[in-house]
């Protein structure tokens, strides 16, 4: 299959796609934003109008200053659009922005330097007032899941990127987040490193399907990981590219088939086409 | 000499701790990092070190199964042989290497004093007993004035730790507060640089009138220099914490107390600790300064009325003691700092 289906964003239409169902995880309606600074006004994002089905992991792609981190930054709620709304939602009930039950992966390794891996994991839970026992608990849990088992009582600096980057996802997964937001989360690994974690992050997405963003400027991983890849162009959404393969993904054996040669291909063609302005029309 | 020989060897274990902290170096151990940054080692301590590096490197490979860190299959016995015999011979040479450096350290103070001594002697200094003194004539007048030297160094020490505690105490609290509130930063900022741009200095006299000839008025001088140096040290911590470990802390649930006290706070330390080292000079300085404008006693005193009698080598004894003073708080404020900043991956 060489001919991706694709579902250009209606610039037109006054509803996003889906934003009728009140099932939708995440509805941006309209949304522009401006960032303003002392020597300049600049227009970041321009209309973004699409919305999420609940469970869905979707990419957004893109080059750099695109505007896609400012998009994720909004569902976070760490940046208000200055025209439109952005709502999230988990389970069918609207968030409040920013909110805790919002799990947010930087590409930065984001631990605190001055806590040991355990005490990191634990972070989420303590300032939510959980029991030192029950976080301990949990935290040992997570880490042994992300493979970290046996480094709890060491200092990030000890410790290598990728099992850091592994140390942000376990301490994300302790809070339980019901929407996921990830903003490279592996763009700093190594090729081997990257491989393993996004297998093994996908391995536990699927067992959840909570809701996904995920923001990346690499087409392969987008077109591996996600249901739907966001193509944008300067501030705007080019294309919305449905992504077929079934779940659950064996990583190693998809990135060599012919299909995922096609779509890489396709998602290859449409980037190219949207730094040149181009979009579905 | 002291702080040359601890400001070296720090240096050297810092370099050591830099290079063995990238975690993907094959024949690194975290433990030995640690143990590293955390204190002076003894040779013996190192030897330990060495012994249960290797176990703990091999633990850890063998624990994490990490693709970039593990390196295939359990070690077999021979590998370890190899590994440990690794280890210690690189334990051995930097051993030895630092060993040289602390001979070339003292060959060097050994030098400047013996050409010092000699040039006094043989009268290439003119008149060396009025104006420069000699080592010998310094550690006799060392002896043989001990009783008065120490009561006087007692004050100062006395006073120069109660206007460091203070000062720093009162710098932290106030700092800490002003770097929560940014309205109150921005509104006592314009003061707080003027009265910090002022030579203290020029206080002595205004303290000395208010508080008479007192160890109060010293305490007091002091205090008004380390408390700035602290304030602004403080502040400028907790500006040193990245926004995105307080955005990532908010994300993950913080509320602006917490990340305060468990974001801002801890992120503070390593720059409020630069602060202190500094803050510890300058209250020696600031009791010394007022010793020497009036007082009843203390080495400032001291200092004054040994310039004026023109007994150099009682001014040379009274540097050495105040030389020795300053190293020994620095290095216990350096023991305290590396016992508190043992995760900092390095430190100048």
């Amino acid at each position: 299959m060489t001919q991706v289906p694709t579902m250009p964003a209606p610039p037109g239409s006054s509803t996003p796609a889906g934003s009728e169902t009140s099932s939708a995880g995440l509805v941006f309606d309209h949304v522009s934003h401006w960032y303003v600074s002392d020597r300049e006004a600049k227009l970041v994002v321009e209309d973004l109008n699409f919305s999420v089905p609940d469970g869905q992991f979707l990419a957004i792609v893109g080059g750099s200053g695109c505007g896609k981190t400012t998009a994720l930054n909004m569902v976070a709620g760490l940046i208000k659009p200055t025209e439109g709304t952005v709502t999230a939602r988990i389970d069918g009930e609207a968030l409040t922005l920013p909110s805790p039950r919002l799990g947010y992966m930087w590409a930065r390794d984001t631990l605190l330097p001055w806590r040991s891996l355990q005490r990191n994991v634990e972070f989420g839970l303590e300032v939510r007032g959980v029991g030192k026992a029950k976080r301990s608990e949990l935290a040992r849990k997570y880490i042994e899941m992300v493979g970290l088992k046996g480094n709890e009582k060491k200092f990030p600096r000890q410790l290598s990127h990728g099992m850091r980057q592994r140390g942000n996802l376990a301490r994300l997964l302790t809070i339980e987040p019901g929407f996921l937001l990830m903003d490279e989360p592996f763009s700093a690994l190594d090729a081997q490193t990257k491989g393993v974690m996004q297998q093994e992050f996908l391995q536990i997405w699927e067992a959840e399907r909570r809701t996904v963003v995920y923001v990346t400027h690499d087409l392969t991983e987008a077109a591996l990981l996600a249901d739907r890849v966001l193509v944008m162009g300067q501030g705007y959404i080019a294309y919305d590219i449905e992504i077929p393969f079934e779940r659950p993904r064996t990583l190693d054996e998809l990135r060599f088939s012919s299909e995922f040669a096609a779509l890489n291909r396709e998602l290859y063609d449409r980037l190219m086409d949207a730094q040149k302005g181009g979009r579905a029309t | 000499m002291s702080t040359t020989e601890n400001g070296t060897e720090t240096s050297t274990q810092t370099s050591t701790g830099r290079h063995h902290s990238d975690p993907e170096a094959p024949q690194n151990s975290a433990d030995v990092v640690a143990e590293y940054g955390s204190a002076a080692l003894s040779a013996r301590e190192a030897e330990a070190t060495a012994a249960t590096a290797v176990t703990a490197d091999r633990e850890r490979e063998a624990a994490v199964p990490d693709q970039v860190t593990s390196s295939g299959p359990p070690p077999s016995a021979d590998e370890q042989r190899r590994m440990a015999a690794a280890v210690k011979r690189a334990r051995t040479r930097k051993r030895r290497r630092s060993w040289t450096v602390r001979l070339l350290q003292l060959a060097l103070v050994v030098v400047i004093l013996g050409l010092w001594e000699l040039l006094s002697r043989t009268g290439v200094l003119p008149n060396a007993d009025l104006f420069y003194g000699r080592p010998s004539g310094v550690l006799q007048f060392l002896w043989t004035e001990r009783a008065h030297l120490l009561t006087n160094a007692g004050a100062t020490i006395y006073a120069a730790a109660l206007g460091f505690v203070a000062g720093a105490g009162s710098g932290i609290i106030v700092g800490l507060v002003l770097g929560r509130y940014e309205i109150l930063e921005r509104t006592f900022d314009p003061v707080m640089n003027v009265l910090a741009s002022l030579p203290r200095i020029a206080l002595a006299p205004l303290f000395l009138l208010w508080f008479g000839i007192s160890d109060l008025a010293k305490v007091v001088l002091a205090v008004s220099i380390v408390f700035f140096v602290v304030l602004f040290n403080t502040l400028a911590g907790v500006r040193s914490v990245e926004t995105e470990l307080r955005t990532v802390s908010t994300l993950l649930g913080a509320n602006d107390r917490q990340v305060f006290t468990k974001v801002v706070l801890p992120g503070a330390v390593p720059v409020l600790f630069a602060g202190l080292r500094l803050a510890l000079m300058f209250s020696i300085l600031g009791v010394v300064g007022s010793e020497m404008i009036a007082a009843k006693t203390g080495l400032g005193l001291d200092v004054v009325v040994y310039g004026q009698l023109l007994q150099p080598n009682g001014l040379f004894a009274v540097l050495t003691i105040l030389a020795i003073v300053s190293a020994v708080f620095s290095g216990v404020l350096r023991l305290i700092e590396n016992r508190i900043l043992r995760w900092m991956p390095e430190r100048t």
